[in-house]
């Protein structure tokens, strides 16, 4: 069995990033007999007329613009991958993400986009909002806007071809400035409180926490309108209220023992199954 | 009656251009008794959470991030997009689109996809000139052309910061002719490539081969593209090579363009679902 797995490489000099969960599925996949094969899309010339499936299970931990370009060219050569491209195209888009699990009943914060800031003046002036890129991850460039004033440095972005660059907010919500994260493989979903945004170490790591059914089925419906089988859901949760405010493929996944043992055999049965055996992206169905 | 609602999703662009074509189509679509909407994504507040298909047929005619995402919704939603939005990304990635053209066993040049123009170097070393271009542009903008090792562009000066595309460069052969198609019927038009200008460029409706019919159409299938246009060229061996494929074009040359694509998407947002004719 080879499984080949698309890992980030932050630079050139740095080397592959592989945190401790992935090195723990890596093993765990050896000593069970499989041929792990770690890859940086970004350290190869490819050959778009010669590029081929030569493993049974492509694993996209890393989702860069390359990486998904090349698994996307695979996927259509028949190979088997997890997540599949489609879902972590749409999931690394918030305005997909926030209105397909919305749709699929989920709660989310209300939404909007635009590419010109001033247009969100008037919302800013009814209270708090969160500024998010639109493909961003982890936090990065995620910033709060109190008030109109905030907004002031705001201009519109372009893109390198001369496009506008869409901007993407969420009305604050009431929290207790502790995200549950929901990290899901395949049906199985377990809970890790975070503090946001994290700082040390054991913040990164989380505490494990009790998973409400609610939120449970919550998780599982987001992961079944974007498409997606190994995947993280961060909720804002305030007593009985809770709203999902991101959706993450094939996140980190820190703070839950039993994921490791229970990710390395999902990869190994998808291995074994092949690609027919990929979760479809469904359409959207809209809970009236 | 209730009356058909279509919704062109529309790309201002920079500098802003007017498209004479799609203007008369919506005014054609008018007197049809369609009710139709524009939309300039980028210029309004939209919001997300509630989006739901409100039209009977989105027209996306727009290539921006935002277009595509919300296209992307609608679709999944339930509404009816033409070009679908999977089609239209497949064109927007040219690493995707090249794989998808040889995958279809259509002539295009070899194709290489890397993260960094320098890792280009060694390709260069042993074979002829490469085009660069960014993986998701259009119009001709950041496209350069490296004959050697020092010609290709540093790093961080090339246009896209992810991914390097780079085509075989196809010195000798003619690359004048474009090909729109809207369904089944096919036009060519003869028009210089100038980068950065094409949008801009008039052409002349030029007579084509039944072969190079065939093969608009057979890339068309392949992408599930409806309407479309593509740039071909031509090798002194008299192959003719698809170098780039486009989603909704602009149709300038193309005669009674406006007429045909007002009865292509009049007859697309009333279609009840049952096979086509």
């Amino acid at each position: 069995m080879r499984i080949a797995l698309f890992l980030q490489q932050p630079s050139p000099e740095a080397g592959p990033r592989i945190n401790p969960v992935t090195e723990e599925v890596i093993g765990r996949l050896r000593r069970r007999g499989a041929r792990v094969d770690l890859l940086v899309a970004e350290e190869h010339v490819f050959d778009l007329a010669d590029l081929r499936p030569s493993h049974d299970l492509y694993v996209l931990k890393s989702k860069s613009p390359l990486t998904l370009s090349v698994a996307a060219v695979l996927a259509a050569a028949g190979a088997s991958v997890v997540n599949s491209v489609a879902a972590c195209a749409l999931t690394r888009d918030k305005i997909a993400v926030t209105a397909g699990v919305s749709a699929a009943g989920v709660p989310v914060p209300p939404s909007w986009a635009t590419a010109e800031p001033a247009r969100l003046g008037p919302l800013a002036a009814t209270g708090p909002l969160w500024l998010k890129p639109l493909a961003g991850s982890k936090g990065h460039g995620v910033r709060r806007v109190a008030e109109p004033a905030d907004l002031g440095s705001e201009r519109v972005r372009w893109n390198a071809i001369g496009q506008p660059l869409p901007l993407f907010v969420q009305r604050e919500m009431p929290g207790t400035g502790t995200d549950l994260k929901v990290y899901v493989v395949g049906e199985r979903a377990w809970a890790v409180a975070k503090a946001w945004p994290t700082r040390t170490d054991a913040e990164k790591t989380g505490m494990p926490a009790a998973l409400p059914a609610p939120v449970r089925e919550a998780a599982l419906r987001s992961g079944e309108a974007l498409g997606l089988e190994v995947y993280g859901v961060d909720f804002l949760v305030t007593g009985e209220q809770f709203w999902a405010v991101d959706v993450n493929a094939f996140p980190g996944s820190r703070g839950v023992p039993e994921l490791p043992r229970c990710l390395a055999d999902y990869l190994y049965t998808r291995a074994r199954r092949g690609p027919e055996q990929a979760r479809p992206t469904a359409p959207f169905e809209a809970v009236a | 009656m209730v009356a058909t609602r279509i919704c062109f999703l529309l790309e201002r662009g920079d500098p802003p251009r007017r498209n004479l074509v799609i203007e008369e189509t919506i005014a054609l679509l008018e007197a049809r008794g369609a009710a139709v909407q524009t939309r300039y994504l980028e210029e309004t507040l939209l919001r997300v959470d509630t989006l739901r298909p409100d039209a009977d047929l989105y027209a996306l005619k727009s290539n921006t991030d935002l277009a595509l995402s919300v296209a992307t919704v609608l679709e999944r939603l339930g509404a009816r997009v033409i070009n679908t939005a999977l089609a239209t990304t497949r064109t927007r990635n040219k690493v995707v689109a090249a794989a998808t053209l040889f995958g279809a066993s259509i002539p295009t040049p070899r194709s290489l996809a890397a993260a960094r123009p320098a890792q280009l170097r060694a390709d260069l070393s042993c074979g002829g000139a490469l085009v660069l271009k960014p993986h998701r542009g259009h119009y001709g903008v950041g496209v350069s052309v490296a004959e050697s090792p020092t010609g290709l562009p540093m790093d961080e000066k090339f246009c896209d910061p992810d991914v390097v595309f780079a085509q075989s460069y196809l010195g000798s052969a003619r690359a004048d002719l474009k090909v729109f198609g809207i369904g089944a019927e096919v036009w060519g038009v003869g028009k210089r490539f100038v980068a950065g200008q094409s949008f801009a460029a008039g052409g002349e409706a030029v007579p084509l081969p039944p072969e190079v019919e065939a093969l608009a159409r057979r890339t068309a299938r392949a992408f599930g593209l409806e309407l479309y246009g593509l740039d071909l060229a031509e090798g002194p061996d008299s192959t003719v090579w698809v170098l780039d494929v486009n989603a909704f074009p602009g149709y300038r040359g193309v005669p009674g363009a406006a007429e045909r694509l007002a009865a292509r998407l009049f007859a697309e947002a009333r279609w009840d679902g049952s096979d086509k004719a």
